[in-house]
């Protein structure tokens, strides 16, 4: 039987080990870096899209209000975009794609859609997660501006407190993210106009 | 050998190499509940239909398809890319169609199918984990639902709904399946789930009379 105040050798080492086991479990599970997930037109905005009569757009320049909205995080994770690390360029090739699969982008066409991202952020917390993403869209047919309206996408979840689960839902969910901000983009009254 | 108690206090470092321990166990756990058997079974509710019982129309035309997979109501891109080409191929095949597109086209009929992937994923990752904890001697059952919805959209006629339910159940660990089901394996049982949700979309499509 141990002495109250004291504690053996084996024991020192016994520790030592757990908490090395624990370190090295750590440190194998963070400071990783996630990219966001390639984005897929979706049916509800191809539909919507499909459903505007109107002519054909190409797209211009896109760009973030600050560098700093291109650097996001996830439970310690990096947070990335495939195109370039730029997530003004992800949410034009979200758009490029919605357009596409709808039928409706021209490269040569004379009505151009440009944007800046000016808002972009995650936090997967464990309880109610949430993801906002803003960006103003401007649209030109030559040089007379036809569209100039800030578009917000918004996005609540339910998030786990284990990161294996959390991190790749929070990846899917900033996408749905996108999503929302390209639906609200085609739903308002003065795009659909333009289109 | 022992230290004095001014360097360590042993009984909260006891007590933490404990909880470490416990940690340690928790930790192997989980990672060795990823060794536990799994099976799977198909719901029999929905109709079992065959690619020659379906109505061939008069004059097939093409169609554009576009699909979507969502997990819970949210887009799920991997999934989608696995998905898509089972039931593209199952369209293909029913050759209701003179061709079946998924690029830009002229094609005047644009069908619209989307799969809702339902769980509960609390649920679920409760269940797993008490399997887990117990290295499957507590088995458990998961329900995946899936609902099939479509949209027949064509140039000059109202558009055409559809709507479709269906089921994986999976066990983990030592847990009877549903009774009279047979195990399908686990390759086989997504693909025949979304054959069969797709089957059911083109058999009334092709019994209604839209694709006249």
């Amino acid at each position: 039987m141990m002495a109250p105040n004291r504690i053996s050798l084996s024991g020192v080492v016994r520790l030592v080990a757990a908490l090395a086991v624990c370190v090295a479990t750590m440190s194998l599970t963070g400071c990783a870096t996630v990219v966001a997930t390639p984005y897929q037109p979706t049916n509800d905005n191809v539909r919507s899209l499909q459903a505007l009569p109107g002519g054909l757009v190409s797209l211009g320049e896109f760009t973030a209000k600050s560098p700093d909205l291109n650097h996001l995080s996830i439970r310690s994770n990096s947070f990335t975009s495939p195109f370039n690390d730029s997530f003004a360029e992800y949410l034009k090739a979200a758009l490029r794609s919605e357009l596409e699969a709808s039928g409706k982008l021209d490269p040569k066409s004379p009505v151009v859609i440009t944007g800046e991202l000016q808002t972009n952020s995650i936090d997967p917390a464990m309880g109610t997660a949430n993801a906002h993403i803003s960006a103003r869209i401007v649209i030109k047919r030559g040089n007379e501006t036809v569209f100039d309206k800030v578009v917000h996408g918004d996005s609540e979840w339910e998030s786990s407190f284990i990161g294996a689960i959390a991190i790749p839902m929070a990846r899917q969910q900033y996408g749905e993210t996108l999503k929302k901000l390209l639906a609200n983009l085609f739903a308002d009254p003065s795009f659909k106009k333009v289109l | 050998m022992s230290f004095p108690p001014s360097l360590l206090s042993q009984n909260s470092l006891v007590r933490f190499g404990r909880n470490a321990g416990v940690v340690g166990v928790l930790f192997a756990t989980v990672l060795l509940s990823g060794c536990l058997s799994t099976k799977h079974y198909i719901d029999p509710t929905l109709p079992k239909i065959d690619i020659a019982s379906l109505k061939q129309p008069t004059t097939p035309q093409p169609v554009q398809v576009f699909f979507e997979f969502q997990t819970n109501g949210t887009t799920n891109t991997k999934a989608t890319e696995y998905v898509r080409p089972i039931v593209l191929d199952t369209i293909k095949k029913s050759k209701l169609f003179s061709d079946v597109v998924t690029a830009p086209t002229t094609a005047q009929r644009k069908l619209f199918v989307t799969i809702n992937n339902l769980v509960n994923m609390d649920d679920a990752k409760a269940r797993g984990f008490t399997t887990g904890l117990t290295f499957g001697l507590s088995g458990t059952m998961v329900t995946d639902g899936y609902q099939l919805t479509a949209s027949d959209a064509m140039t000059g006629r109202d558009e055409v709904k559809h709507s479709y339910k269906h089921a994986i159940y999976t066990t983990i660990g030592n847990a009877d399946g549903p009774a009279g089901l047979s195990e399908v394996p686990k390759a086989d049982a997504v693909r025949l789930a979304m054959e069969g949700l797709t089957l059911n979309l083109l058999n009334d499509m092709s019994k209604s009379g839209e694709l006249q």
